[in-house]
C-alpha cells in the first residue's frame, strides 16, 4: 500500500513518549524502538522527531534526564518521567480517550 | 556584566551543542549497528539509518534552539545568587560594626532564599508555561487547538501511515 504523509495531532508524540517512559528510564534510541514495537509499523514516526519533543518536555518538567552508560557501554542520556510528567500522562490519556470517543461518535453518526 | 552574560551564554551553548551531537550520534550509530545485524553493507546500513532518523540538521537545530532557551538565564541567576550569598558571608565575617553584620545576614538570607526559590521553580517548571492540554475539551465542543499544526515544529509533522 502506498505511504500517505499525514500529520500527528498536536500532543500525540508527547503522549507516546510519556507512556513509553512510564515503565522505566530510557535513552532516545530505546524510546524510539519501544514506540516502533508498540505500534507494530502501523505508524512510523521518524526517530529524529523524538528529540525536539524530548527537549521540550524536559524544559516543561515532564521528564528529567541524566547521562549514564548504555547497554553497549556508550555514554547515553537517559530520560525518566517526573511526578509532573506522570500527572500529565494521566491527564493526556483521559483527554485522548475523550477526543477519540467524540470523533468515533461523530464518524458513526455523520 | 553584559560581557559576562554573553560569555556564560557562549559556554553553555557550546556545552549544550556537544551534548546534543553526542546524543544524536549515538542514536545513528545504534540504528546503523541494528542495520548491520540485518546483513546490510556498511553504506546501506548508514544510509538506512539516516533515512529512519530524518533530517539530522533540522533536528539538531531544533534541539539546540530549545536547549539554549532557558539555560543561560538560569545559570546566570544561580551565579548571581551565589555571589550575593558570598558577599553576605564576607561582610558578616569582616565587618567590625554591628549594623553591617546585619546587612551581611540579610545578604546571606537573600542569596539562600533566592536560590531556594529558583530550585523550587526548576522543580516545578510548568509554572509560567502554557500548560493547557493541546487535546483539551470543554463540555460542548472539541478544541480546535488540537488541530493547529502551525504550532508544531517541522520535524514533528513527519509521520507515515502504511
Amino acid at each position: 500500500m502506498a505511504k500517505v504523509r499525514t500529520d500527528l495531532m498536536q500532543g500525540t508524540l508527547e503522549l507516546l513518549i510519556l507512556k513509553t517512559l512510564a515503565r522505566d528510564s530510557m535513552h532516545g534510541y530505546g524510546i524510539a524502538q519501544r514506540i516502533h514495537q508498540a505500534v507494530d509499523d502501523l505508524l512510523k514516526v521518524e526517530d529524529g522527531s523524538l528529540y525536539p519533543a524530548l527537549y521540550r518536555m524536559e524544559e516543561r518538567g515532564w521528564i528529567a534526564s541524566e547521562w549514564g552508560v548504555s547497554e553497549n557501554n556508550r555514554r547515553a542520556k537517559f530520560y525518566r518521567l517526573t511526578r509532573a510528567g506522570r500527572k500529565r500522562l494521566e491527564g493526556e490519556r483521559a483527554n485522548w480517550e475523550r477526543v477519540s470517543q467524540a470523533i468515533t461518535r461523530i464518524l458513526q453518526t455523520a | 556584566m553584559r560581557a559576562l552574560t554573553q560569555l556564560i551564554r557562549h559556554f553553555v551553548a557550546e556545552h549544550a551543542q556537544s551534548e546534543i551531537d553526542e546524543e544524536l550520534r549515538l542514536h545513528l550509530d545504534l540504528l546503523t549497528e541494528e542495520n548491520l545485524r540485518q546483513h546490510m553493507s556498511w553504506e546501506e546500513a548508514q544510509a538506512h539509518a539516516h533515512k529512519c532518523f530524518g533530517d539530522l540538521e533540522q533536528v539538531r537545530e531544533e534541539c539546540v534552539k530549545i536547549a539554549r532557551r532557558k539555560r543561560p538565564a538560569i545559570i546566570a541567576l544561580k551565579w548571581f545568587f551565589g555571589l550575593v550569598f558570598m558577599v553576605g558571608v564576607l561582610v558578616r565575617v569582616f565587618s567590625p560594626e554591628y549594623h553591617l553584620t546585619r546587612v551581611g545576614d540579610i545578604l546571606m538570607a537573600v542569596g539562600v532564599l533566592s536560590r531556594l526559590l529558583l530550585y523550587l521553580r526548576l522543580m516545578n517548571p510548568s509554572f509560567g508555561h502554557d500548560d493547557s492540554s493541546p487535546l483539551k475539551l470543554n463540555d460542548s465542543q472539541l478544541s480546535l487547538a488540537a488541530y493547529d499544526q502551525r504550532k508544531r515544529t517541522p520535524v514533528e509533522r513527519v509521520i507515515y501511515f502504511k
